[in-house]
């Protein structure tokens, strides 16, 4: 592990550009996520229409395995929720609207 | 309440600390981005060091259009408050980022004539 301490000053940008993980790597990386978001999209596509109108903009975080779902209008709630019934699980997080986009940046 | 600084383009920086796994605070100069709807963004690439857990996977719209991305649990300090949230982690975040929720309960003084900026 690279050693927090060695920055003292506060800094912008990259903190640890030394932490570079190869363009091959971070593609893999990337195409997996994808693929297991392949995976939890049918749930949320079979559950959204039950859902939507009582719990519109909530999130609803999937679990693949058992198809169980959590909501709350809190995404980091919804996902707590899901962690203390499945710790060991993966998850993808849906919004319950048109799109099932979380947000923006 | 936190002073902020504007850089030489007018965008808004404040300094907050980021928590590691391990309790180690890392002081950071985040970006404070109205557009985003995050609580924080961060370079995944530095997540490795900081070693916070997984939380889950998200679609968001970003400029390149949308993608999927990867959540934390991240632990940050602002105006000496520890707070707990889900910060989201891509390989195309330069600066970490601060979104649109820390206004929900916060004042933001952005006053560019008299260089004033204030969050609290």
């Amino acid at each position: 592990m690279t050693k927090l301490n060695s920055h003292r000053q506060p800094r912008r940008g990259r903190l640890f550009p030394e932490l570079t993980i190869s363009p091959e790597e971070q593609a893999k990386r990337q195409a997996e996520l994808e693929a297991f978001r392949q995976r939890c999209r049918p749930i949320f596509e079979k559950l959204r229409p039950e859902l939507i109108d009582k719990y519109y903009n909530w999130f609803i975080v999937i679990e693949p395995e058992s198809g169980e779902y959590f909501i709350d209008p809190d995404s980091l709630v919804a996902v707590q929720k899901a962690h203390e019934k499945h710790p060991q699980a993966r998850f993808f997080t849906f919004r319950l609207n048109e799109t099932g986009i979380c947000g923006r940046i | 309440m936190i002073q902020g600084e504007f850089d030489e383009i007018g965008q808004l920086f404040f300094e907050i600390e980021l928590i590691a796994a391990n309790g180690e605070k890392l002081p950071v100069t985040a970006l404070l981005d109205t557009g985003s709807t995050e609580w924080l963004a961060i370079n995944d690439q530095d997540l490795e060091a900081l070693e916070w857990s997984l939380l889950s996977g998200r679609n968001i719209v970003t400029g390149m259009g949308e993608a999927s991305f990867n959540s934390y649990s991240g632990k940050v300090v602002l105006d000496t408050q520890e707070f707990t949230v889900e910060a989201v982690a891509g390989s195309e975040f330069p600066e970490i980022i601060l979104g649109l929720p820390w206004l929900r309960t916060r004042r933001l003084v952005v006053d560019f004539p008299e260089r004033l900026l204030t969050l609290g």
